[in-house]
């Protein structure tokens, strides 16, 4: 148990990709050694979006994902981001790590990417 | 110190293991081990049973048989071991770690607790020797204290094992003949049955070590839920790149009943609708934008995860990885969910 809590920042690896009517960003997620919260750390992507660009209307998805190779001990780890609260969740082995554990040294010296998507315009169809 | 339940040794892979049928009715929740048969090749009940991957079933392979040989040696070896302290009656006791014997039959009675106290060590063992039938009676319970684990608690029964209605059972139980459980009980160990069937009723099965994962109450619904071209809302469409269109939008699912192999999405006349320059759907993908967890009525996680088919149009809920049952009711969990679609499809025909 660390008392602790993690931090989480983000760093631009390729951003804006202008497309047709979305925008896409790739970055690093990089956590601060520290405990987890039930539900999530703060994420700040919509920080991260809204202090880059003015011109999106609305998040689409996002997904966050580890680039390490995945062996015996590096591997079972999932995330999930909510942009409803903007936070990202750990789980391994499909369990999510519970509230004060630490963060588990293969998340912090995994590659963790996210890739996220935004609506470029209020005009359908 | 290796434990108990490794002497059964390939048998230790499976949390129900029948002979000659293996029968349920009711939710039973089989989780931590496969569910095997062999010789027979009658497994009835599953579903509504479900076995939560990435456990699976064996049914008359040979897996299975090679877990029956194993466990039939497991059973010789506990059962020739020297006899302990005598028992008839266990309820009310608490036993410290050793090897109980009963020539004839066991019994707990109903509603006793019958207490395995592991005095501190995570290695103590507790072996029953029955020379006929093990009754766990309705409401009784055995309980694990200060160290004692299911995994080295094994009941060797020379005839049937019957636990109760709502009993609560730790260990495996090899029984010579037969294993069936009542309404409700549980069991975090192993059912194993050498020559007979094992029956459940709505069980809790879980094999020793793992922490179970909660199932929400199942109810079933005489309606029948459909996804029509109303309730896909459009977000962001069409996004055009080079030869792909992508479109992002908004699934509402009406309450209602689930329909097995999926639940019709109208995401064919939703595209067709909206663009006449496109050539196949090349992925869709559903997805839930709110927190795992809480916000989702689900303690498992991730819970609720769904697969979109183009072949026939339709949305797959699964739980757990296991799909929902045929005319399930839809769970508040995923009537909850802000769920998005993200559907690519192909612009043209022209290839290279």
């Amino acid at each position: 148990m660390s008392s602790v809590t993690s931090l989480i920042s983000l760093s631009e690896l390729c951003w804006p990709d202008l497309r047709g009517k979305s925008i896409v960003a790739w970055g690093q997620v990089n956590f601060t050694p520290g405990s987890y919260t039930t539900g999530g750390l703060a994420m700040g992507l919509i920080a991260f979006a809204d202090a880059r660009t003015v011109d999106f209307n609305g998040f689409l998805r996002c997904q966050v994902f580890g680039e390490d190779v995945v062996t015996a001990t590096v591997g079972g780890v999932g995330y999930h981001y909510s942009p409803v609260t903007d936070t990202l969740q750990i789980t391994v082995g499909g369990v999510e790590l519970a509230s004060g554990a630490a963060i588990p040294v293969t998340v912090l010296n995994d590659t963790v990417l996210f890739e996220a998507t935004w609506n470029r315009t209020t005009v359908l169809g | 110190m290796a434990t108990l339940d490794s002497l059964l040794l390939s048998a230790a892979n499976f949390d129900v293991l029948g002979a000659s049928t293996v029968t349920n009715s009711g939710p039973t929740v089989i989780q931590g081990g496969n569910l095997g048969l062999y010789p027979g090749t009658s497994v009835v009940g599953f579903p509504p049973g479900i076995v939560v991957p990435p456990a699976v079933e064996h049914i008359t392979d040979g897996v299975a048989q090679q877990a029956q040989i194993d466990a039939t040696a497991a059973y010789v070896h506990f059962q020739t071991l020297p006899p302990g302290t005598l028992e008839s009656e266990l309820a009310g006791l608490t036993l410290t770690p050793g090897t109980y014997t009963s020539a004839s039959s066991l019994d707990l009675a109903v509603g006793g607790v019958l207490t395995l106290n592991g005095q501190g060590n995570a290695n103590a063992q507790f072996i029953f020797q029955v020379g006929s039938a093990l009754t766990i009676n309705v409401g009784a319970s055995v309980l694990l204290i200060n160290g004692a684990t299911a995994a080295n608690v094994v009941w060797q029964v020379g005839a049937s094992a019957t636990i109760g209605t709502s009993a609560v059972m730790v260990g495996d139980i090899i029984a010579e003949s037969s294993v069936s459980l009542g309404t409700g009980a549980s069991l975090i160990g192993r059912a194993i049955a050498l020559t007979g069937a094992v029956t459940l009723l709505g069980n809790a099965m879980t094999a020793p070590g793992v922490i179970p994962i909660p199932v929400p109450p199942i109810t079933f619904s005489s309606g029948v839920a459909g996804i029509g071209l109303s309730n896909l809302s459009e977000i962001c469409f069409p996004d055009v790149r080079g030869k792909s269109i992508a479109a992002w939008g908004l699934v509402t699912i009406t309450p209602g009943g689930y329909t097995v192999g999926g639940i019709p999405m109208g995401m064919l006349n939703f595209l067709d609708v909206r663009t006449v320059d496109i050539n196949g759907i090349l992925r869709v993908e559903v997805f839930g934008e709110e927190p795992y967890g809480t916000n989702i009525n689900t303690s498992v996680l991730p819970g609720y995860t769904y697969h979109y088919s183009p072949v026939n149009d339709g949305l797959q809920i699964m739980y757990a990885g296991v799909e929902l049952l045929q005319s399930q009711t839809i769970p508040a969990g995923v009537l909850a969910d802000v769920l998005l679609f993200e559907a690519q499809v192909n612009r043209t025909s022209t290839l290279g």
